[in-house]
């Protein structure tokens, strides 16, 4: 029953179509929007100053790895084969033996009770405690 | 997809929406030219859009709530009160002057949110996913939307003289 006086709603909206837009409508808003984007866009000297200024950050950034190349490959012939311009390998290496003395430090904490820091410590604040008659406090910095 | 062959597709269909769902031609055609202004300035979403209709229909649908916020805002007063007045007969054609009469007035008389849902599914043929998917609502709201909306507008109907 609901349905059925639904329907006859539905029927009464489908007899009718929505009116069409007008004619000159299409030219009307497309003329707009070529209008609004013409407006907002950047004029062509601005256009030339972002050009000129994105070429010169690309100059930079060239220059810049160009020289360092170039200064690298000098102190190389310089100093001997011996020094290499990139000392990649050799950071690698400081680095592994920090990370690898690291578990050992860790078990020696965990061994040595007099390795750890002590708790029950007050806290010291060197602006309130003028341990060496202020000479050394942050006033003097 | 260009913007001229944006509207090719789309404009009428718009253009409809907007008609009937703001209850005035002239603010149809405003909003659709503010609608296709910001589709021009977004250009590179719009090319990158999987759907670029749907696209332009959520902006559309945006731009329509954004005019109906300025209404309100302006103390315009009722806008449904507002299209019984000023836009009948003009926002439907047919045959018939008596349906479209009827189908103007019980229109206008639903609540925005209901009008919406009614004219998505009857006049734009959407889907009540669809529809859900463009108000930001459940399929289950969309429903309900469309549902009670056809009750009130029969309710309307029969209390007609």
């Amino acid at each position: 029953m609901k349905d059925a006086r639904a329907r006859d709603i539905e029927s009464l909206l489908g007899s009718v179509t929505p009116a069409s837009a007008p004619p000159g409508l299409r030219e009307r808003i497309l003329g707009a929007a070529a209008s609004d984007l013409s407006r907002r866009a950047a004029s062509p000297l601005v256009r030339a100053g972002l050009g000129a200024c994105a070429a010169l950050a690309l100059f930079v950034v060239v220059a810049d790895w160009a020289l360092g190349r170039a200064e690298n490959k000098r102190l190389a012939a310089f100093a001997g084969p011996a020094i290499q311009a990139d000392s990649g390998p050799d950071d690698w290496m400081a680095l592994k033996d920090v990370f690898s003395g690291m578990p050992l430090l860790a078990k020696e904490l965990a061994v040595r009770p007099e390795a750890r820091p002590r708790s029950g410590l007050r806290s010291w604040d060197p602006l309130k405690e003028d341990f060496d008659g202020g000479q050394n406090t942050e006033s003097h910095n | 997809m260009k913007l001229e062959e944006l509207y090719d597709r789309h404009g009428e269909q718009m253009y409809r929406y907007l008609a009937l769902r703001l209850g005035s031609v002239e603010d149809a055609r405003d909003v659709l030219q503010e609608t296709f202004c910001r589709l021009a300035r977004c250009a590179i979403r719009r090319a990158v859009v999987r759907n670029p209709g749907a696209f332009a229909f959520r902006v559309l649908r945006n731009e329509a709530n954004r005019h109906l916020r300025k209404l309100v805002d302006r103390r315009v007063g009722d806008v449904a009160a507002r299209d019984r007045t000023s836009a009948e007969g003009a926002l439907f054609t047919g045959p018939d002057e008596t349906a479209v009469h009827l189908a103007t007035r019980a229109l206008a008389g639903l609540p925005d949110e209901q009008r919406e849902a009614v004219i998505l599914k009857v006049y734009q043929g959407f889907s009540f996913k669809e529809i859900g998917r463009l108000c930001g609502v459940s399929i289950n709201t969309a429903a309900s939307r469309y549902r009670y909306g056809i009750e009130k507008m029969r309710a309307s109907l029969e209390d007609e003289p």
